[in-house]
């Protein structure tokens, strides 16, 4: 599996407009030298429940994933890193805050925008049951396409296929393939529409340790040459170790944060958070 | 092990509604049923008990029944001979007749009885005005008068039909005719099932004497004070010489046999119409059942592996399924009773069965009304769930220690059912279609049922495989026609049970509807051939003159393509000695009188069908029955004595009349008879019929009230055949129609199941884009699907074994066989599969569209 050396470049490049930049509460933690944001969130806060039994998951959070860059948020569980992710990724919505998908406020759409962005803007990857069990290999990666109507690019969609090494299993279905190769078709699909944003929770949870390092070489392939942006979630510190930086989470805040970070340097974070 | 299995069911009671729903559906219809017969039975039994138990000896006259020459005088006598017995104080001719009534331009037949003057032997109650005393007052029943509009101080105009009052001869003669006030209304408790829409008009003997109706099946009487009931008893008998015609009972005991030659028949008859209904309806409800165990179980099937784990056998898994589907089935079954006794109750107020909708104490509720329904309800349940819950026992304890469940695989139909399946259908198949060519229903009817058994074994393969044909064409929907028909076969069992029962609520109603076209098409057929021309209108009194106008009226109506006018002479002929009946003599036998008509042959031609080209100068036309009374064969030549002059005729035998002569305008003339105009014949530009050209033509007929007019010819037998037809369809339909609404609600049964079950797919999908409505549409077009081929199969399958059937039973009466298929009607059918299908899928979507995606997403 290597990435695709097309000269094309992808649509959803790393967001140029720095609109965003200084209005909001997050900018003052970035550095000078950080991109514009891609997705970020203000101020957020997300309780399940109410009251006595109310769980705060997210305790007023301030973040943003700069465009064109392999971003990971990593915690214990519990920490609500998961609720983070749905919430920027517009698949939940938070109790109060702001959160931006490039110059989008998510927090203001209806359940039809929010659909609408999150088919035609923003690309997700899941630990398990990514694909539609009904649908062959490739209906399963053209389904975002064809639920906006729009023409797939073939040249975009051979290249994809041809690096991740699926494309003589499209015809298949689910059920025919590996875990692997059906995480790799899920990332095909992520990748198809060229999203501003991937989301990645757990994308490695449920493979082998080989397939998983392969997965996260692709991400980062993809975020190399394309300027892809992707932000992960996961609890894996090896996962977290090829990531550009790691956002910690505890008890719904941030609890800190590494650049180029290395699995010691991660492990050696978590257990201070942990202790 | 039962608090887990009772826990188990308070934990999944949702998803068990619509099988609950189908099971209250079946069960209510059986309860409903027997619950309303025996309504009928217990009303009836009144009814008929009542004007015996007034009485206190009845002799029952059967031989008054039976017409002969002098019967009349016969009767009288024995009611002379009742009279003088000792001990009998009263004795009243019980007459039961008809007659025809008109009021305010209405007519009207109505049951035309004798009002006793013994206040004793009035077994109905006043309701309104008073009882008759001169002989032209009448008392009317009740509800019948309300419904037809008639209220004391109404007049009436009452007359025998001709067939009651003219029994000897053909007489020409109109019976009497009198006019007649009401003087009261009186309750009979009636109702609609037991003659109550008919009017009864209680008559004092002085009427009845004028209007000439003399006949009476029974004699009431009543005992001189003291008399020795059973000794007058036995002193009757000795006198009327009782026997096989005639009996004498007391009062109770006459009531006791007429509710036994009555009620019984009536409570049977009508269960065995509309029992193999309801049964219909729980095979149905069995496919939904069987549905909704099967997924439950499925769903569950990590709990189980788990009680296996932990020590629980397979019987122990088996008889907590069993038990569960045991326990839905009884309180399901008895909700459904519950709901039948109240769908009777309603249905049983508005026909005058009982006087109110909770009126529950003159419901016909027996021990059996409420056994039997909650027992079928159980057996159906309970054969239902064997299959599920013997795939449930098979769950292995290792499924448990699985992460997550495997989808379930498709299993494939087995190799004894697909054999069985092929040989059931083939030889069904051959045996219904060699009874089609034999016309043997004992082949065909077998035949066909074994070819349903093949059928319905080969849907798990016939369903699915039909849905991903119709599937192709959905996929041009985009997207969610590609999801909906996928997910549509994704379990081909539960795809096939769900659309099975629609297939055979649906090919029942085909099967009748191509029968009564078929039915309809053949008596079409029959009808021309025995009726040549389609209108014929001749004045109610025979022999007078059709008054002016009508005939120009006629030729005026839209659908009237050509008439002609008859005119009509009648003359009297002796009986040729050869045709008299062995032993009598010229002088016993009147001579006989006969009508003769003339039309041209060429307008003939313009009004009949058929048989036209047999009138030529110097033939008269006539009836093939006369030819054989009279002795005569076609072509013999006879002198008929028609006007000053008489003339020879060649006969020839025609369908064209029914009675007389028919020759040519000009040979009639020719006998220099005085002619009337007597009837007017006509021909319809449609050879079907046709509602608003047979409404055109009533009311032509009652318009014309100084001379009554009556109607005949095809068009009125078309109008007659097609709409006991149609109400036939019609009532049959609304009962199917049971069977066809717990179908739909499997499919939303099914459709609910499976959403519950592929809640994360839902949210996969939300989340990568697809909206709520396409969400919502997925849904409905997977449900469409799914009704579709329910219903396109059941069409099929209706239309085959209609043919099958069709063509044996004409065969079996020796008529040409006749097929037709109602092309528009099965397009109206299949055509309503789509919005039952959307109307299925309203409840399961709003639920699979509530999903959040993120929720749905996030690990167990």
């Amino acid at each position: 599996m290597s990435f695709p050396n097309g000269s094309q470049q992808p649509a959803a490049a790393p967001s140029e407009q720095g609109g965003g930049n200084g209005q909001h509460g997050f900018a003052g933690q970035l550095a000078e030298s950080e991109p514009a944001p891609a997705t970020s969130g203000s101020a957020l806060v997300k309780v399940y429940g109410s009251g006595e039994a109310g769980v705060r998951a997210l305790d007023n959070v301030d973040i943003g994933f700069a465009g064109g860059r392999f971003s990971a948020i990593m915690g214990p569980s519990g920490s609500g890193k998961s609720t983070l992710m749905h919430c920027l990724a517009g698949l939940d919505t938070p109790t109060s805050g702001r959160v931006m998908l490039g110059e989008t406020d998510l927090t203001g759409l209806s359940d039809k925008q929010l659909t609408l962005t999150r088919r035609d803007r923003i690309g997700f990857l899941f630990q398990s049951f990514n694909l539609l069990p009904t649908l062959t290999a490739e209906q399963n990666i053209l389904l975002p396409l064809e639920l906006s109507g729009r023409k797939p690019d073939r040249q975009w969609l051979n290249e994809l296929t041809e690096s991740l090494g699926i494309d003589q299993r499209l015809r298949h279905r689910p059920s025919e393939l590996s875990g692997g190769q059906q995480q790799r078709v899920a990332v095909a699909r992520a990748l198809v529409t060229r999203p501003e944003v991937v989301f990645a929770d757990e994308p490695t949870g449920a493979l082998d340790s080989k397939s998983g390092a392969n997965l996260l070489e692709f991400l980062r392939g993809s975020v190399r040459q394309f300027g892809q942006t992707v932000v992960m979630v996961t609890h894996d510190p090896v996962a977290a170790s090829h990531a550009d930086s790691v956002v910690l989470l505890a008890d719904g805040n941030i609890a800190g944060r590494i650049e180029e970070p290395t699995q010691e340097a991660v492990l050696d974070s978590l257990r201070r958070l942990g202790g | 092990m039962l608090r887990n299995t009772l826990l188990q069911l308070r934990h999944n009671i949702g998803r068990l509604t619509a099988a609950g729903l189908a099971i209250v559906l079946g069960v209510g219809f059986v309860a409903a049923t027997l619950v309303f017969t025996g309504t009928m039975q217990s009303s009836v039994r009144h009814m008929v008990a009542a004007p015996n138990l007034a009485a206190d000896v009845v002799v029952d006259d059967q031989m008054a029944r039976v017409a002969e020459g002098n019967e009349n005088d016969k009767r009288q006598q024995r009611l002379r001979k009742v009279r003088d017995t000792e001990g009998v104080d009263v004795a009243v001719p019980r007459t039961e007749s008809y007659a025809n009534a008109s009021w305010k331009g209405e007519r009207y037949s109505v049951e035309l009885n004798r009002l006793p003057e013994q206040q004793a032997l009035r077994w109905y109650e006043l309701a309104e005005g008073s009882y008759a005393d001169a002989a032209d007052e009448v008392v009317l029943s009740e509800r019948a008068a309300d419904s037809a509009n008639l209220s004391p101080g109404d007049t009436l105009t009452l007359q025998q039909p001709r067939y009651v009052s003219a029994r000897e001869e053909e007489s020409e003669k109109a019976p009497p005719k009198r006019e007649v006030t009401v003087s009261g209304l009186v309750d009979i408790g009636s109702n609609v099932l037991t003659g109550g829409s008919r009017i009864t008009v209680f008559a004092p003997q002085g009427l009845l004497n004028q209007l000439g109706t003399t006949e009476y099946r029974a004699i009431d009487l009543l005992l001189a004070d003291g008399a020795d009931t059973s000794a007058v008893l036995d002193r009757l008998r000795g006198k009327l010489d009782a026997g096989q015609y005639v009996k004498v009972r007391t009062g109770q005991q006459q009531a006791d046999y007429a509710v036994k030659l009555f009620s019984g028949r009536v409570a049977v008859a009508l269960n065995a119409v509309l029992l193999p209904f309801g049964a219909i309806a729980l095979f149905v409800a069995g496919f939904v059942i069987v549905n909704t165990f099967s997924v439950l179980h499925a769903q569950r099937s990590r709990q189980y592996a788990l009680l296996r784990c932990v020590g629980a056998t397979r019987g122990q898994i088996r008889r907590s399924a069993l038990f569960e589907a045991l326990l839905v089935g009884l309180v399901t079954s008895v909700i459904g009773t519950v709901f039948g006794v109240l769908v009777s109750a309603t249905v049983s107020w508005p026909l005058g069965l009982t006087d109110s909708p909770v009126d529950f104490g003159a419901l016909g509720i027996t021990p059996l009304a409420l056994t039997a329904p909650v027992a079928a309800g159980l057996l159906v349940t309970f054969l239902a769930s064997l299959a599920p819950a013997a795939r449930a026992m098979r769950v292995a304890p290792l499924a448990a220690l699985r992460p997550v469940p495997d989808e379930q695989a498709s299993r494939r139909i087995g190799r004894a059912r697909l054999v069985s399946a092929v040989v059931f259908t083939v030889a069904g198949a051959g045996f219904l279609l060699g009874g089609a060519l034999l016309g043997s229903m004992t082949m065909a009817v077998p035949g066909g049922l074994l070819a349903v058994v093949g059928v319905l074994l080969f849907t798990p393969t016939l369903i699915p495989a039909v849905a991903r044909a119709f599937g192709y064409l959905m996929r041009s929907l985009g997207p969610t026609g590609t999801l909906a028909s996928g997910n549509a076969v994704r379990n081909p069992y539960r795809a096939s049970s769900t659309s099975t029962a629609l297939m055979i609520g649906v090919g029942l109603i085909v099967l009748l509807l191509t029968g009564t076209a078929s039915a309809r098409n053949g008596a079409n057929e029959q009808i021309d051939q025995r009726y040549p021309v389609d209108v014929k209108i001749v004045a109610e009194e025979r022999g007078q003159p059709v008054p002016e106008g009508v005939g120009q009226r006629l030729a005026a109506l839209e659908g009237t393509a050509a008439t002609a006018a008859l005119s009509g002479a009648s003359f009297e002929m002796e009986r040729p000695e050869t045709s008299m009946p062995e032993g009598a003599s010229r002088e016993d036998i009147p001579p006989a009188t006969f009508r003769a008509m003339g039309i041209a042959p060429a307008k003939l031609a313009e009004v009949s069908r058929h048989g036209a080209e047999k009138l030529q100068r110097g033939t008269a036309l006539v009836p093939s029955n006369i030819l054989d009374s009279w002795g005569w064969s076609e072509g013999d030549r006879v002198e008929l004595p028609i006007g000053e002059s008489s003339a020879t005729f060649r006969l020839a035998s025609t369908d064209l009349i029914r009675s007389g002569f028919l020759l040519t305008r000009s040979d009639l003339a020719a006998t220099g008879a005085e002619t009337d105009t007597t009837e007017i014949w006509a021909r319809a530009t449609s050879d079907t019929y046709t509602p608003s050209y047979t409404g055109e033509l009533n009311s032509l007929a009652e318009e014309s009230t100084s001379t009554p007019i009556d109607l005949g010819g095809a068009v009125q037998k078309r109008a007659q055949f097609t709409q006991v037809l149609d109400t036939l369809l019609l009532i049959v339909t609304a009962l199917l129609a049971v069977a066809v609404i717990i179908a739909v609600v499997g499919i939303a049964n099914t459709l609910g199941l499976s959403v519950l079950e592929r809640g994360r797919e839902s949210a996969l999908l939300r989340a990568l884009g697809l909206t709520r409505g396409q969400l919502r549409g997925t849904l409905a077009l997977e449900a469409v699907l799914l009704a579709v081929v329910g219903t396109v199969l059941g069409a099929l399958v209706g239309v085959l074994f209609a043919f099958g059937g069709v063509a044996a039973m004409f065969e079996n009466i020796g008529l040409p066989v006749s097929f037709a298929v109602p092309w528009a009607r099965l397009l109206l059918v299949i055509a309503c599969a789509i919005p039952a299908g959307v109307l299925a899928s309203v409840l399961p979507a709003r639920r699979a569209a509530k999903a959040q995606p993120a929720a749905a997403l996030s690990e167990e």
